[in-house]
């Protein structure tokens, strides 16, 4: 189980608000490749996932991402605080607003509600392990793409904060491929899933 | 037969710890929205306490609960020893370090 701190795993204190850099920001909440969906890939992955160390990536980088939940929904709170009608209007939030008010809805940037389609849980270790290195990657690249947009020093270095640690995710996973591969049996290559097929050899055996 | 006992105990300590543990959420819940109620926050200090001293029991026979209560001395049996949503962890399967 959980318990929660209060804190942030890193500050954000965003001086100015921005609601038309909010709108753009709130796909690393809930788009295609945004913490949200992390999050819940990795902790979802972690019940068919046969080593244990590979478990444990699993559940310290979810439990991670659950933190960066916080912090992506912590600058959006902060860009939109004290909007103005006007500026709802000007920024172009009034479309988020009118649904959602100033009130923090996971969405991707296009305004598609957060869906569970963009993560994957196939119940396969090699699968499964690919997924969040290309997931590592695809988070990092929109991460690129809000830095590209985005002048505010106050936005950008949280942001450079969270790019970093999609990197650092990105080489724990390989490290968690490189152990899953080495306790394949040769013979069998990618012939079975350890995740399932627990009576072959290499399977329950080696963890 | 030592092994036996040692997961009679492990077990014993776990069920301590997700009685205190529920009494302490319990708490939390009510005193979020009650702040001030003394018999709640004695409730809630009486079972923090409890639940301590339950989890430092645990935590120096059975290995770490959180990722700060693991010892350097023991090794990394935070991801070595069963998760708790395993087969083996519900049976109490685990050995004492």
């Amino acid at each position: 189980m959980w318990t929660y701190e209060k804190k942030l795993q890193y500050p954000v204190r965003i001086r100015r608000p921005d609601p038309a850099a909010a709108k753009i920001v709130i796909s690393q909440l809930g788009g295609p490749d945004g913490e949200l969906g992390a999050a819940t890939r990795y902790l979802q992955q972690r019940y068919a996932m046969p080593y244990r160390e590979v478990a444990g990536i699993l559940t310290d980088v979810g439990t991670e991402e659950l933190a960066h939940v916080e912090m992506v929904s912590a600058i959006l709170h902060q860009l939109t605080r004290n909007m103005t009608e006007e500026e709802i209007l000007r920024s172009g939030i009034d479309v988020y607003f009118a649904d959602h008010t100033a009130g923090v809805y996971p969405a991707a940037a296009s305004g598609t509600p957060f869906d569970a389609k963009y993560i994957g849980v196939k119940g396969d270790v090699f699968a499964d392990l690919n997924e969040d290195l290309a997931a590592e990657q695809k988070a990092r690249v929109t991460y690129d793409n809000l830095i590209r947009l985005i002048d505010d020093p106050d936005v950008r270095d949280v942001l450079r904060f969270l790019r970093e640690r999609e990197i650092v995710h990105y080489q724990r996973f390989g490290d968690a491929l490189r152990i899953a591969q080495d306790r394949m049996d040769a013979q069998n290559f990618y012939a079975y899933n350890p995740a399932f097929d627990r009576g072959c050899t290499g399977g329950s055996g080696a963890r | 037969m030592n092994s036996a006992r040692n997961t009679n105990t492990q077990a014993r300590l776990m069920k301590q710890i997700q009685i205190y543990g529920f009494a302490v959420n319990e708490a939390v819940l009510y005193l979020d929205t009650h702040p001030n109620d003394r018999a709640a926050l004695a409730y809630y200090g009486k079972y923090r306490n409890l639940l301590r001293e339950a989890e430092d029991a645990y935590i120096s026979r059975f290995g770490p609960l959180t990722i700060r209560d693991a010892e350097a001395d023991q090794g990394w049996r935070w991801s070595t020893d069963p998760w708790p949503w395993e087969w083996e962890a519900a049976c109490g399967v685990r050995t004492e370090g």
